[in-house]
């Protein structure tokens, strides 16, 4: 078995599902599933209209679709530290994602 | 009223019904939805099985401030900023929307601490000019403070909590994080 050859299947596979889970959470609630994915409409609306050859074929890269969406030192820096023992840290994370600029096209 | 849209009506009395749900006050019925006073107090009765809550709301820029609330304010109004800015919905839906979001952040059961009304005052406060975001220095996060009050050297609630917060009621106003990748037991379902 070829290790390389393995994680790229992995990988597609991971963008096969990040697309569907995402179609799935656009049709289902359009405003909430914006907001938990972080897209703009612009980009919402492309991924809910591609058809499923077109999202397989998207998909097959061999480099990842999403992206980590804390991009900034400080803000990662501020999510790992634990203020008061991490009790505030699911809704500190919400918050700082919440303000975060949108994926956008262009 | 007489010659009101029956179309027009029953979705004011859809909205109504789901703000009901969210646990609007009345005021806040009365602001958002075209019902008479004397059919949303019905509705209530027969929704909640008690009348509505007497008395003015509480209304005072004060009580967002205070470290707790101030947090939950926070998250709450992140969301509705996003929902109105980058989604098809706005006002009372995006309103909504966000608050369900919000509800998400707390234990189930549990009374949140951002009731629906007050939630909707705070949006009402920062239309007034009342409020404002001030961007903490430390993870740049935006929280509720009051207006016109100077941003160059704001921490957040978060990154600096008061020398006596209490983390047990941090605790218990939250819920707690569920291990990724695990689902959560199914909960008996709630009243």
């Amino acid at each position: 078995m070829n290790g390389g050859e393995n994680l790229l299947a992995e990988v597609r596979e991971v963008n096969l599902s990040y697309l569907l889970l995402a179609q799935r959470m656009l049709n289902e609630d359009y405003a909430t599933a914006v907001f938990r994915l972080g897209f703009s409409k612009e980009v919402a609306d492309i991924v809910r209209r591609l058809t499923l050859s077109q999202t397989v074929k998207l998909a097959s890269s061999t480099s990842l679709l999403c992206r980590f969406r804390f991009d900034e030192g400080a803000l990662l820096t501020a999510l790992s530290q634990d203020a008061l023992g991490g009790v505030l840290q699911q809704a500190h994370t919400t918050l700082l994602l919440a303000s975060q600029p949108v994926e956008q096209i262009g | 009223m007489a010659s009101k849209s029956v179309v027009l009506e029953a979705t004011e009395i859809r909205l109504a019904i789901e703000l009901i749900g969210l646990g609007a006050r009345l005021q806040m019925l009365e602001a958002e939805t075209g019902l008479s006073r004397e059919r949303l107090v019905r509705l209530y009765k027969e929704i909640k099985g008690v009348s509505p809550p007497k008395g003015m709301l509480p209304f005072s820029v004060d009580w967002f401030m205070t470290w707790l609330p101030n947090i939950h304010a926070s998250l709450f109004y992140n969301i509705y900023r996003f929902l109105e800015r980058e989604t098809p919905e706005t006002g009372v839906r995006a309103l909504m929307g966000a608050y369900r979001l919000y509800l998400e952040h707390v234990e189930s059961g549990q009374e949140p601490l951002l009731s629906f009304t007050r939630a909707w005052i705070l949006v009402r406060f920062f239309d007034g000019g009342m409020l404002q975001l001030s961007q903490c220095q430390k993870c740049r996060g935006h929280f509720v403070a009051r207006a016109y009050e100077p941003q160059a050297n704001f921490v957040c609630a978060i990154c600096r909590p008061p020398p006596r917060a209490c983390q047990g009621r941090a605790v218990q106003s939250f819920v707690q994080p569920r291990t990724a990748g695990l689902r959560p037991e199914p909960v008996a379902s709630m009243a």
